[in-house]
Protein backbone atom coordinates (compact mmCIF):
# COMPACT_ATOMS: atom_id res chain seq x y z
CA UNK A 1 0.00 0.00 0.00
CA UNK A 2 1.46 3.22 -1.56
CA UNK A 3 0.44 6.35 1.27
CA UNK A 4 1.16 10.15 0.54
CA UNK A 5 1.31 13.24 2.11
CA UNK A 6 -0.27 15.11 -0.14
CA UNK A 7 -3.09 16.50 1.32
CA UNK A 8 -0.78 17.75 4.52
CA UNK A 9 1.90 18.93 1.84
CA UNK A 10 -0.95 20.83 -0.13
CA UNK A 11 -2.24 22.34 3.04
CA UNK A 12 0.55 23.72 4.24
CA UNK A 13 0.85 25.43 1.12
CA UNK A 14 -2.43 26.82 1.06
CA UNK A 15 -3.74 25.59 -2.22
CA UNK A 16 -6.83 24.62 -3.17
CA UNK A 17 -7.24 20.80 -5.35
CA UNK A 18 -8.43 22.85 -8.56
CA UNK A 19 -5.07 24.60 -8.11
CA UNK A 20 -2.68 21.73 -7.47
CA UNK A 21 -4.43 19.83 -9.85
CA UNK A 22 -3.65 22.74 -12.88
CA UNK A 23 -0.18 22.76 -11.41
CA UNK A 24 0.71 18.99 -11.64
CA UNK A 25 -1.67 18.41 -15.10
CA UNK A 26 -4.16 16.44 -13.54
CA UNK A 27 -8.15 16.34 -12.73
CA UNK A 28 -9.72 17.59 -9.91
CA UNK A 29 -10.50 13.75 -9.19
CA UNK A 30 -7.19 12.43 -8.98
CA UNK A 31 -5.75 14.69 -6.53
CA UNK A 32 -9.37 14.00 -4.78
CA UNK A 33 -8.38 10.49 -5.15
CA UNK A 34 -5.09 10.70 -4.17
CA UNK A 35 -5.25 12.26 -0.66
CA UNK A 36 -8.16 9.23 0.14
CA UNK A 37 -4.82 7.06 -0.82
CA UNK A 38 -7.12 5.19 -3.10
CA UNK A 39 -5.13 6.40 -5.76
CA UNK A 40 -1.29 5.22 -6.65
CA UNK A 41 -0.02 7.75 -9.21
CA UNK A 42 2.35 7.06 -12.00
CA UNK A 43 6.29 7.94 -11.12
CA UNK A 44 6.12 10.92 -13.72
CA UNK A 45 2.89 12.34 -11.44
CA UNK A 46 4.99 11.26 -8.28
CA UNK A 47 7.65 13.37 -9.74
CA UNK A 48 6.12 16.55 -10.52
CA UNK A 49 4.28 16.43 -6.93
CA UNK A 50 7.34 15.86 -5.17
CA UNK A 51 8.91 18.66 -7.38
CA UNK A 52 5.98 21.55 -7.02
CA UNK A 53 6.05 21.21 -3.09
CA UNK A 54 10.25 21.11 -3.21
CA UNK A 55 10.34 18.07 -1.77
CA UNK A 56 12.01 14.45 -2.89
CA UNK A 57 10.12 11.42 -3.85
CA UNK A 58 10.21 9.22 -1.12
CA UNK A 59 8.95 12.20 1.27
CA UNK A 60 5.97 12.76 -0.40
CA UNK A 61 5.37 8.84 -0.81
CA UNK A 62 5.79 5.86 0.98
CA UNK A 63 5.14 2.02 1.40
CA UNK A 64 2.97 0.91 4.32
CA UNK A 65 5.12 -1.86 5.11
CA UNK A 66 8.84 -0.18 5.91
CA UNK B 1 -13.66 12.01 -15.01
CA UNK B 2 -13.53 13.77 -18.06
CA UNK B 3 -13.53 17.83 -17.03
CA UNK B 4 -16.55 19.54 -18.74
CA UNK B 5 -16.18 23.69 -19.86
CA UNK B 6 -18.71 25.11 -21.51
CA UNK B 7 -17.46 24.13 -24.90
CA UNK B 8 -17.29 20.89 -24.54
CA UNK B 9 -20.70 21.14 -22.76
CA UNK B 10 -21.85 22.90 -26.13
CA UNK B 11 -20.84 20.14 -28.24
CA UNK B 12 -21.85 17.21 -26.25
CA UNK B 13 -25.35 19.30 -26.42
CA UNK B 14 -25.16 19.78 -30.14
CA UNK B 15 -24.80 16.13 -30.48
CA UNK B 16 -27.94 15.33 -28.35
CA UNK B 17 -30.21 17.72 -30.37
CA UNK B 18 -28.96 16.65 -33.63
CA UNK B 19 -30.02 12.75 -32.33
CA UNK B 20 -33.02 13.87 -31.05
CA UNK B 21 -34.04 16.37 -34.23
CA UNK B 22 -33.60 12.73 -36.09
CA UNK B 23 -36.25 10.85 -33.52
CA UNK B 24 -38.72 13.89 -34.27
CA UNK B 25 -38.49 14.55 -37.58
CA UNK B 26 -38.70 10.38 -38.13
CA UNK B 27 -41.82 10.15 -36.24
CA UNK B 28 -43.28 13.41 -37.75
CA UNK B 29 -42.30 13.32 -41.79
CA UNK B 30 -43.01 9.53 -42.87
CA UNK B 31 -41.91 8.59 -45.88
CA UNK B 32 -37.89 9.82 -45.51
CA UNK B 33 -35.90 7.64 -47.85
CA UNK B 34 -33.33 6.18 -45.97
CA UNK B 35 -30.16 7.65 -48.06
CA UNK B 36 -31.51 11.42 -46.74
CA UNK B 37 -30.81 9.71 -42.66
CA UNK B 38 -27.55 8.54 -43.55
CA UNK B 39 -26.56 11.82 -45.57
CA UNK B 40 -27.48 14.30 -42.93
CA UNK B 41 -25.45 11.85 -39.94
CA UNK B 42 -22.90 11.26 -42.45
CA UNK B 43 -22.69 15.42 -42.79
CA UNK B 44 -23.01 16.05 -38.96
CA UNK B 45 -20.94 13.60 -37.95
CA UNK B 46 -18.25 15.56 -39.94
CA UNK B 47 -18.51 18.87 -38.79
CA UNK B 48 -19.02 17.22 -35.00
CA UNK B 49 -15.39 15.78 -35.64
CA UNK B 50 -14.33 18.89 -36.99
CA UNK B 51 -15.71 20.89 -34.18
CA UNK B 52 -14.54 18.46 -31.59
CA UNK B 53 -11.28 18.17 -32.34
CA UNK B 54 -10.82 22.52 -32.28
CA UNK B 55 -12.82 22.38 -29.18
CA UNK B 56 -10.52 19.46 -27.67
CA UNK B 57 -7.42 21.21 -29.09
CA UNK B 58 -7.94 24.58 -27.93
CA UNK B 59 -8.85 23.24 -23.99
CA UNK B 60 -6.80 24.71 -22.04
CA UNK B 61 -8.25 22.49 -18.97
CA UNK B 62 -7.00 19.35 -18.37
CA UNK B 63 -9.53 17.03 -20.39
CA UNK B 64 -8.73 13.74 -19.27
CA UNK B 65 -4.91 12.26 -17.15
CA UNK B 66 -3.52 8.88 -16.43
CA UNK B 67 -6.10 7.49 -13.86
CA UNK B 68 -8.23 8.29 -16.96
CA UNK B 69 -6.34 6.22 -18.90
CA UNK B 70 -6.05 3.66 -16.29
CA UNK B 71 -9.90 3.36 -15.46
CA UNK B 72 -10.62 2.66 -19.13
CA UNK B 73 -7.70 0.16 -19.42
CA UNK B 74 -8.63 -1.69 -16.15
CA UNK B 75 -12.70 -1.49 -17.99
CA UNK B 76 -11.31 -2.40 -20.91
CA UNK B 77 -9.62 -5.54 -19.57
CA UNK B 78 -12.46 -6.91 -17.58
CA UNK B 79 -15.21 -6.33 -20.40
CA UNK B 80 -12.56 -8.57 -22.53
CA UNK B 81 -12.43 -11.21 -20.10
CA UNK B 82 -16.12 -11.41 -19.43
CA UNK B 83 -17.34 -10.99 -22.76
CA UNK B 84 -14.55 -13.53 -24.22
CA UNK B 85 -15.48 -16.53 -22.65
CA UNK B 86 -19.31 -15.79 -22.73
CA UNK B 87 -18.99 -15.21 -26.40
CA UNK B 88 -17.64 -18.60 -26.59
CA UNK B 89 -19.61 -20.74 -24.17
CA UNK B 90 -22.63 -18.97 -26.08
CA UNK B 91 -21.41 -19.91 -29.42
CA UNK B 92 -20.78 -23.68 -28.08
CA UNK B 93 -23.82 -24.16 -26.64
CA UNK B 94 -25.98 -22.56 -30.05
CA UNK B 95 -23.89 -24.91 -31.72
CA UNK B 96 -24.29 -27.86 -30.17
CA UNK B 97 -28.02 -27.89 -29.69
CA UNK B 98 -28.72 -26.28 -33.05
CA UNK B 99 -30.11 -28.23 -36.07
CA UNK B 100 -27.69 -28.34 -39.04
CA UNK B 101 -27.81 -25.81 -41.77
CA UNK B 102 -29.49 -23.95 -39.21
CA UNK B 103 -29.24 -19.67 -38.56
CA UNK B 104 -28.51 -20.71 -34.87
CA UNK B 105 -25.85 -22.92 -35.83
CA UNK B 106 -24.38 -20.44 -38.41
CA UNK B 107 -24.60 -18.03 -35.15
CA UNK B 108 -23.11 -20.23 -32.72
CA UNK B 109 -19.93 -20.81 -35.05
CA UNK B 110 -19.62 -16.91 -35.54
CA UNK B 111 -19.49 -16.49 -31.60
CA UNK B 112 -17.08 -19.08 -31.16
CA UNK B 113 -14.82 -17.48 -33.91
CA UNK B 114 -15.20 -13.70 -33.00
CA UNK B 115 -13.85 -15.36 -29.24
CA UNK B 116 -11.44 -16.86 -30.47
CA UNK B 117 -10.08 -14.20 -32.72
CA UNK B 118 -10.73 -12.25 -29.44
CA UNK B 119 -8.05 -14.39 -27.91
CA UNK B 120 -5.32 -14.18 -30.65
CA UNK B 121 -5.42 -10.57 -30.44
CA UNK B 122 -4.54 -10.50 -27.07
CA UNK B 123 -2.26 -12.59 -27.42
CA UNK B 124 -0.49 -10.80 -30.67
CA UNK B 125 -0.92 -7.62 -28.92
CA UNK B 126 0.62 -8.92 -25.41
CA UNK B 127 3.56 -10.72 -27.41
CA UNK B 128 4.12 -7.56 -29.24
CA UNK B 129 3.90 -5.09 -26.08
CA UNK B 130 6.20 -7.65 -24.56
CA UNK B 131 9.27 -7.37 -26.83
CA UNK B 132 8.47 -3.59 -27.19
CA UNK B 133 9.27 -3.41 -23.25
CA UNK B 134 6.41 -1.16 -22.35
Amino acid sequence: MIRNTVYELRSLARMTQEELAKAVGVTRQTIISLEKNKYVPSLELGFRIAELFGKRVDEVFSHGWS
Amino acid sequence: MVVMNKRVLALYSGMAVFIAAVFIVEALVPGIPATAYIVAAVCAGTAFFVVGRRVFNDSTEVLSDERDERNDARATAFAFRLLTPVCMLAGMALGATAVDGSISQAVGRTLVAVGMAFLLIRGGASMYLDRKGR
